[in-house]
């Protein structure tokens, strides 16, 4: 099991009555981004780029957010011209999506622990819409007190076409089905192999808390 | 003794809810009832501490035997070591409560009321694809019976039930209309790795059900899960 977080980044987050808190951590290098009130820890390299809920769900590309705007949102892409369009695309730099979401109503009752894969992008949708799906490891069932969730990798897209998408998630959702929270980190299929080290230290050190924080 | 299968709800079939009643799991609910008699309630205390949870029917009523169980539509233990090998759902316990020896005719949507305990070992399909709305549906199959035309009657809006790391609902039903139909209220829970259910439905027919709400919710609002569920 993995440290818990939120006490090693203590000093950098006390005092931030913000919902999210974005900063260099004293302990080592890279960007922490957390929130002691949405109760979720995580780091991404120094230097990347990273993109809020506003200027996001002002951006066509992320207009299919905006409907349901996510209670968090944030994109973050790495490589020498970042841009807003990178994330969640075949681009040959590592990117980061990462969301907190409410869930109510419908979406509370239907969810299962197979569903938590299509928190961000709709993957039994787009297999169904005949999309190429292909799952590049067994998925991990995760359990953490009250939390659980999935651990999945997955190629969308033909890898021999252009265009596809390689990117390993984890999702959690606590006990009462209230509230899930995702983290997609990928790239190209060649950037995936390329960098998988980096994108699974990332996805590595995202931490939900099981108990409220502060 | 049989119930009627034109008629009559039948308790869900297949990998959905099975019970495995064996002399073990009788022995249990004697011990459990046996090491609580003492305490000069005016309650039985039901359940497994194994399976860790309980619940309490009023002190006269009897707990069923094994063919009252199957004459209501619940497989046998053979069934279920089916279902346990091919990797599907498979019950663990089950018990049945009454205030009569034998349910009649009737079965579950007869004049007399029951309480009915289970719990469930999920296999890796319904682990994956279980969620707070398919619940409803462990032991009587609402969702199906809606849409195979049965009239399909909810008493009370459907309750989420969170209690550390179990999740789950509290639910009241009608199945059916006039003399053959059932009415029913359960409280369902699932742990955290979504691996094990525990269910409590406690009903009899709906003119019966209104006659014995208040016992039957009491009976229901025993249930208690002691497992951490995380």
């Amino acid at each position: 099991m993995r440290p818990h977080p939120f006490t090693r980044s203590r000093v950098a987050l006390a005092g931030g009555a913000v919902a999210l808190t974005l900063g260099l951590s004293a302990c080592s290098s890279g960007l922490v981004v957390a929130s002691r009130a949405d109760r979720f820890y995580l780091r991404l390299p120094s230097g990347w780029k990273t993109y809020y809920k506003s200027q996001l769900l002002s951006n066509p590309k992320w207009s299919m957010f905006a409907l349901n705007p996510p209670r968090v949102f944030l994109a973050a892409t790495g490589g020498p011209h970042p841009n807003i369009s990178q994330p969640l695309s075949s681009s040959n730099y590592p990117w980061a999506v990462f969301v907190v979401e409410d869930l109510a109503g419908t979406a509370q009752q239907s969810l299962t622990l197979s569903s938590l894969s299509d928190v961000v992008l709709p993957v039994d949708q787009l297999s169904q819409q005949g999309t190429p799906v292909q799952q590049l490891q067994q998925g991990q069932l995760l359990v953490r007190g009250a939390l659980r969730g999935t651990k999945m990798a997955y190629e969308i897209g033909s890898g021999t076409g252009g265009g596809a998408i390689d990117y390993q998630q984890e999702t959690w959702v606590n006990s009462a089905t209230d509230r899930v929270w995702a983290l997609m980190v990928g790239c190209s299929p060649n950037c995936y192999k390329t960098n998988g080290s980096l994108i699974g230290s990332i996805v590595q050190s995202f931490y939900v808390s099981n108990i409220r924080i502060g | 003794m049989s119930a009627e299968p034109a008629r009559v709800p039948q308790a869900r079939q297949g990998a959905g809810a099975v019970v495995r009643w064996s002399a073990g799991l009788v022995g249990s609910v004697a011990v459990l009832a046996g090491l609580l008699a003492g305490c000069s309630t005016s309650a039985t205390y039901l359940g497994s501490t194994g399976q860790e949870f309980y619940f309490k029917a009023p002190k006269h009523w009897y707990t069923l035997s094994s063919s009252d169980l199957q004459s209501i539509g619940l497989p046998t233990a053979a069934q279920d070591s089916q279902l346990k090998a091919q990797g599907a759902s498979y019950p663990v316990y089950a018990t049945l409560a009454s205030p009569v020896a034998h349910l009649g005719r009737n079965g579950l949507a007869g004049s007399d009321p029951w309480v009915l305990g289970l719990v469930k070992v999920l296999g890796s399909t319904d682990q994956t694809g279980t969620s707070l709305s398919s619940l409803e549906d462990e032991i009587f199959n609402v969702s199906g019976a809606s849409s195979s035309g049965l009239t399909v009657k909810a008493l009370r809006p459907s309750k989420l039930v969170v209690k550390g790391g179990l999740r789950g609902t509290l639910v009241e039903y009608q199945l059916g209309i006039g003399a053959s139909s059932l009415a029913f209220e359960q409280e369902a829970v699932m742990n955290s790795p979504t691996n094990k259910v525990w269910v409590l439905a406690a009903g009899c027919s709906a003119r019966c059900f209104v006659s014995h709400q208040r016992v039957l919710e009491g009976i229901v609002k025993s249930f208690t899960v002691t497992a951490q569920g995380g």
